[in-house]
């Protein structure tokens, strides 16, 4: 086939032409140095979209052609990612197209599930929410959302429960994933969310891992990592991790450390910041103080389990008496690690010319102490300064795509509402009332229902009508038998919004098919505060209708149709709109909706139409009070200084003892996304990882006679599965541990786990629990 | 005299099993070598190529860096040598495993030829040119069956003549609406 002449020049004079480009379309000013090389597929249609999995937030150009996505690029144009993808991104044209899609409205008769029609459905789940509160009051029902949620999902279902309803009982499974890195932000500087962002990786000197396999679970920013060691030689890696991983092979330096005793290195590092005067006095004393809070705090293992803090300020001198005992030699106790390479790592910490990223992710935050281990290493940074200059920063990542931008900015969780704002304080409520058009008393000022306790709840009738959205809890709570079994109690009534069949779905009453992704217009807000839009590029299937759609359908039948005046046609933006209204003038000010339409995603605050890349230093944050140089603002009580918090180590909720001699470690791989419903349905993810299995290590094996290959039972207080041992592969736990995958429905490993969690961010800790090994006889 | 041979002999025959079993067996396994079309070995034009052979030893590098031919095929030379986290990317699709569900996605490829213009002048490329800006691992490769070569090596800097036939200003955000 060849091309006329006349195409030839045309396609020349269009490759001139877009040299000069206007550089509103490249966002920052670094991309125009980078080789942008056009060749997108013209016949096809092209529009952006952040992908659909993690939270690092990766560009991409979705191609579609009569209707149906048929192929995607990396997008150069996002400075996120400039065009590079892992093979979940390039998997993402694949995972609107497996064959068993929910394309109608299913309830469940009986035991059966029939079609229904749209009327009938959402009819029904209106009239059960109004006979459940009718009866028993706003309490007795629930709403259980997502991190993969868009903005407008989560608002819709946060202003209909908390404007509408009146409960606070709106959780998501960020609470899961991210609540702990939330307390630890909040408890340490006042606000939530990164000071700084993914600029960081071009800076950075040494880059410490804390627990978290980035080689497979941000795999992008990994390679950020990697170019910088490539073109910077003295960048460096520590991998600290309770089991050896790929992003192993690559660190220069790495701590293998027993469970929970990430608390003990922490503290020894402080104190050898201390000891050794590295500490940068001038920023300790104008923008930290000191505060010790309760301990011995328990692991929420008790339904109704209450926690409240109470904090004493302590000096600078007492905080040093309190880390004198993490000496190396007692931390190597602990943790198993050398005392010589805690020092080693004491010693990049301390030593004043390397610029330090900490980074983390389920490590640190599905942990019974996750606040305080987030507090621990903020401490580092606010020790010697290292903090809000690029390259020296501690990074918390995000597990999901709108972890941040939804769960924790729209804030759909129990205690929250937008902007950091929460229920308990009067003039939140006011404000949230006044925007949202309700009497302040139709907000509730009591903290609802976590999403532990409201699954406990569920099962012990205190909440009877719950709708998860976008989530798949009867594959991913831990103790997960209970869980299951309380769903499916007489007087529960359990709505799901799904895209495939699950095991959620197949507890469900009514389920509702939901439209994914470039099937309705959206925006996601990722780890750096960058928001992004994408407009609607295909169909959904069948009747699929978006989340944000369904939750207005449901109010409106309810009578509240008031809450949500807009049209039918362009609602997305009329939401955002609205939102919008509370982040302006917080610090966490978003942008224009139009600004997001052009742009390739905008870091909050977004003020005078231009981001943020750094904030609480006055070189990039308009918010900072002049005169200052450093103000972590948001932090009223304190005057805008952050709290470094003495805090202890202290035991996992369940340790491994002679019965259950073994740590059982879950997890993720780089080819499955979380409970595997849609990376299980692409032919290549599943062929690639087809079933779960359990990493043990061959010394531990070989004790047993547990050869690679063999299926053996693993059984824990609670649960057991038949897994496959896999010795030496990808991941290699330490002696007296063992690992296993959750993406895969026929191996519900969190039947085993234990639902503890961490007293302040109620966050479950699915890294520790006691299992034993059984071999399965002949 | 007899010892030492014996000893040669026995170490001779244990370093040739090790080399073949450490670089030519676990990749005869299930080895999709035949289907090597760009077109099978990838989901779609812009989706990185799967792994057509089992990974055992799990050193890409020792192979695709610099092209090592085992028992008759060439093991492509990575054109992006500097992204190193290989697995990130590219992953190991068995075919012969059982699906979980059936998937419809049926994927866009690429030309794979767009001709020249002039009958004179050089050949357009069809292709996306975006992480594969090293055109000699494929275009002056005898072994390489299915891949047009070129017929003049020694001229290095192929992008003065051979110009890429798509752009970006047409493919810029689109609304379907």
């Amino acid at each position: 086939m060849s091309v006329s002449r006349r195409d030839f020049i045309k396609r020349c004079a269009a490759t001139a032409a877009y040299a000069s480009l206007p550089l509103s379309l490249l966002n920052n000013k670094e991309l125009s140095a980078f080789p942008v090389e056009g060749s997108l597929d013209p016949t096809l249609t092209w529009g952006k979209a952040p992908c659909r999995f993690c939270g690092t937030g990766c560009g991409v150009m979705v191609g579609v052609k009569d209707g149906k996505i048929v192929s995607v690029a990396g997008d150069q144009l996002n400075p996120v990612n400039k065009g590079l993808l892992c093979i979940k991104g390039y998997s993402l044209p694949s995972i609107l197209y497996g064959e068993d899609r929910l394309t109608k409205p299913l309830i469940r008769n009986n035991g059966k599930l029939k079609t229904a029609s749209w009327n009938d459905a959402l009819d029904l789940v209106a009239g059960k929410f109004k006979e459940s509160i009718a009866a028993h009051g706003p309490k007795s029902v629930a709403m259980y959302g997502s991190g993969q949620w868009t903005i407008t999902d989560g608002y819709a279902a946060l202003k209909w429960f908390k404007g509408g309803i009146g409960s606070n009982n709106v959780e998501a499974n960020a609470r899961l994933c991210m609540a702990s890195a939330v307390t630890g932000f909040i408890t340490t500087f006042g606000a939530d969310e990164p000071m700084g962002c993914y600029d960081d990786f071009e800076k950075g000197d040494t880059f410490v891992l804390w627990g978290n396999n980035m080689a497979e679970m941000h795999p992008v920013l990994f390679s950020r990592i990697l170019e910088r060691k490539r073109t910077a030689s003295w960048a460096r890696i520590v991998d600290i991790g309770t089991r050896q991983t790929p992003t192993t092979e690559w660190a220069d330096l790495h701590l293998s450390m027993e469970p929970q005793s990430d608390l003990a290195i922490a503290n020894a590092i402080a104190r050898h910041i201390i000891n050794t005067d590295s500490y940068d006095k001038n920023f300790v004393n104008n923008h930290t103080v000191f505060k010790r809070g309760k301990e011995n705090i328990g692991y929420g293992l008790e339904d109704k389990f209450k926690f409240k803090e109470s904090a004493q300020s302590i000096s600078f001198d007492e905080y040093k008496k309190y880390v004198q005992k993490y000496t190396f030699e007692y931390v190597e106790e602990i943790s198993g690690v050398p005392a010589a390479k805690i020092k080693q790592l004491a010693e990049i910490y301390a030593d004043k010319f390397t610029k330090v990223v900490s980074l983390w992710c389920m490590g640190m935050n599905q942990h019974t102490r996750g606040t305080w281990i987030n507090n621990l290493v903020y401490n580092l940074h606010l020790l010697t300064g290292k903090i809000c200059e690029p390259g020296n920063n501690p990074l918390s990542l995000t597990g999901q795509p709108s972890a941040c931008g939804t769960v924790r900015e729209v804030g759909t969780l129990a205690h929250r509402l937008p902007a950091d704002m929460v229920v308990m304080n009067e003039k939140h409520r006011k404000k949230a009332a006044e925007i949202w058009k309700v009497p302040v008393s139709n907000i509730d000022p009591k903290p609802g229902l976590n999403t532990v306790e409201m699954f406990r709840a569920f099962d012990r009738g205190d909440v009877r009508v719950m709708w998860t959205q976008t989530t798949n809890p009867m594959v991913s709570m831990p103790n997960l038998n209970r869980y299951t079994a309380g769903a499916q109690k007489d007087g529960r009534f359990l709505v799901v919004s799904e895209v495939y069949p699950t095991p959620t779905t197949d507890v469900a009453d009514v389920i509702l098919p939901a439209a994914m992704w470039v099937e309705r217009t959206g925006m996601f807000g990722n780890t750096e505060r960058r928001t992004q839009q994408w407009f609607k590029l295909v169909d959904p299937p069948g009747e699929a209708k978006p989340d944000v759609w369904q939750t207005m359908e449901v109010a409106k039948r309810m009578g509240y149709g008031d809450l949500f005046p807009y049209s039918e046609d362009n609602y997305e933006k009329e939401l955002f709109d609205e939102y919008r209204l509370f982040t302006l003038g917080t610090g966490h000010d978003l942008g224009a909706y139009e600004q997001y339409v052009e742009a390739r995603g905008l870091r909050w605050p977004v003020v005078d139409g231009r981001e943020t890349p750094y904030r609480y230093t006055a070189k990039y944050d308009s918010y900072v009070s002049k005169g200052k140089d450093i103000e972590f603002y948001s932090n009223h009580k304190t005057g805008g200084k952050a709290v470094i918090w003495a805090r202890p180590y202290e035991p996992a909720a369940e340790s491994p003892d002679k019965e259950y001699p073994f740590w059982l470690c879950t997890g993720r791989v780089l080819e499955h996304w979380h409970t595997g419903s849609m990376t299980r349905r692409v032919p290549q993810l599943h062929r690639a990882v087809p079933a779960a299995y359990m990493e043990m290590n061959p010394t531990d094996a070989e004790k047993m006679g547990v050869q690679n290959g063999e299926t053996v039972l693993v059984k824990s207080r609670r649960g057991s599965q038949k897994l496959r041992v896999v010795l030496n592969g990808k991941g290699k736990p330490r002696p007296g541990s063992v690992f296993t995958p959750f993406f895969d429905e026929s191996k519900l490993i969190n039947q085993v786990t234990l639902d503890s969690y961490c007293p302040i961010s109620k966050q479950p800790d699915y890294k520790k629990c006691a299992v034993r090994i059984e071999k399965i006889s002949v | 005299m007899k010892k030492i041979n014996n000893y040669l002999l026995l170490s001779l025959v244990y370093l040739t099993s090790v080399c073949i079993l450490f670089i030519g067996c676990d990749k005869q396994k299930n080895a999709d070598y035949g289907k090597y079309t760009r077109q099978e070995m990838r989901y779609y034009a812009y989706a990185p190529p799967n792994i057509p052979h089992e990974v055992i030893n799990r050193r890409c590098i020792d192979c695709h860096l610099e092209g090592l031919v085992v028992q008759g095929f060439r093991a492509p030379v990575t054109p992006h040598p500097t992204l190193v986290n290989c697995e990130q990317c590219h992953v190991r699709a068995d075919q012969t495993v059982a699906l979980f569900k059936e998937n419809h996605f049926v994927g866009e490829h690429e030309e794979t030829s767009l001709g020249k213009p002039q009958p004179a002048g050089p050949p357009l490329i069809p292709h996306r040119i975006f992480m594969r800006e090293n055109c000699v691992v494929c275009h002056n490769d005898s072994m390489r069956k299915n891949i047009v070569q070129t017929t003049h090596p020694e001229r290095s800097n192929c992008v003065q003549c051979h110009v890429a036939q798509q752009n970006v200003a047409e493919a810029s955000l689109a609304r379907a609406e």
